[in-house]
């Protein structure tokens, strides 16, 4: 009886420690498909690469916020200033505030940034 | 005349210990060989567009889109390289080669860096090499991704080399292919060139990964701090 509750123990248990120690470790950054829609974007500079670019960019922003992680380095800050180009200021100091509270050393580039909006209303 | 040979055999056990030894890459360790960017202890890096010195005027932006992932992940704060390479461009700085005789100092003001990455780039392309054909008559190709990097990092307060690298490195683009599957790729492909596309950018950022190996880990990596002992292969060359 003792023997049986063992092996169903080992049965139960052994595959329970294998796949935990298979699980996959936490991701450092979720990137996602950056790199490529930037380079489409670079290649062929256009309304339509420009905006799979920005979907990119908020994809990589959505996708850390769902697995709790710091959205990489930059993405906000990228992201504001299309935002700042096309006018759009208000969400883009959203976006930058973003940047500054995830990377405090990013700070002295931000207020660049916001400098420049600030410029720009004037 | 046994004690003769027996001296010879010694000698040439040292000298096929000592040829052994010269062939294999030294390991050195990333606190020893990098000291002082163990001490200054960068965060924030901006990247500086590269020096093309190859024939391939797309490398421009294939650096600047497979850069920054490899980099952040090595734990620092990027600064976002459109970003910055727009504002370079606004104030008339459209090659890097204007920059090297500017001062890093003028980063740190400017963009509040606390390191710059100068790159230059010898070598970066694509590689095919025919290895059959198939009853067709199509070609089944092996390819291999090259590319010659140097990085040179410099400190934006003390002015010196933080960290510098050279690199060759060679990616078998094919290693995830069976030879059968790469027959059935080649049947089933008119042109070589979608399947480039869509995986250049994976092993464009790969080999800039490969590449940076060497560098100690910034404040945001999970080890940051504890790899000063880490070592690497000290080798310009690595093939995987």
């Amino acid at each position: 009886m003792r023997k049986g509750k063992l092996l169903l123990t080992g049965v139960v248990v052994l595959p329970l420690l294998f796949t935990m120690g298979c699980a996959a470790k936490p991701k450092m950054y979720y990137w996602e498909n950056y790199s490529q829609s930037l380079y489409d974007f670079k290649k062929n500079p256009s309304d339509k690469t420009l905006l799979e670019h920005k979907q990119a960019l908020l994809k990589v922003i959505e996708v850390s916020q769902q697995h709790q992680t710091r959205v990489p380095p930059g993405v906000c800050c990228e992201y504001a200033y299309i935002l700042m180009k096309e006018g759009n200021n208000k969400e883009a100091m959203k976006y930058l505030a973003m940047e500054e509270q995830a990377y405090p050393e990013s700070r002295p580039f931000v207020v660049r940034l916001k400098n420049k909006i600030d410029a720009q209303k004037k | 005349m046994k004690r003769r040979s027996v001296g010879i055999l010694w000698m040439v056990f040292f000298l096929i210990l000592f040829i052994l030894n010269s062939c294999t890459p030294k390991r050195v360790s990333k606190g020893v060989e990098h000291p002082l960017i163990y001490r200054e202890g960068p965060a924030v890096i901006l990247v500086l567009p590269p020096m093309n010195r190859t024939f391939d005027v797309e490398v421009k932006e294939l650096y600047a889109a497979t850069i920054a992932e490899p980099l952040s992940l090595c734990g620092y704060y990027v600064l976002p390289i459109e970003v910055t390479s727009d504002i370079l461009k606004m104030e008339g700085v459209y090659d890097t080669e204007l920059l090297l005789n500017t001062s890093p100092q003028k980063f740190k003001t400017y963009f509040g860096a606390d390191a710059v990455l100068y790159t230059t780039i010898d070598h970066w392309n694509v590689m095919d090499m025919m290895v059959a054909a198939t009853v067709e008559g199509k070609p089944v190709y092996h390819s291999f991704f090259l590319m010659d990097i140097q990085f040179m990092l410099k400190s934006t307060s003390s002015g010196k080399t933080l960290w510098k690298c050279h690199r060759e490195v060679e990616i078998d683009m094919d290693k995830r292919m069976s030879f059968l599957a790469q027959i059935i790729f080649a049947i089933l492909m008119d042109d070589r060139e979608v399947f480039r596309t869509k995986y250049y950018i994976d092993y464009a950022m790969e080999a800039n990964q490969i590449a940076l190996e060497t560098l100690l880990d910034g404040k945001y990596h999970p080890i940051y701090g504890m790899d000063r002992n880490a070592e690497f292969v000290d080798k310009k060359k690595i093939e995987k």
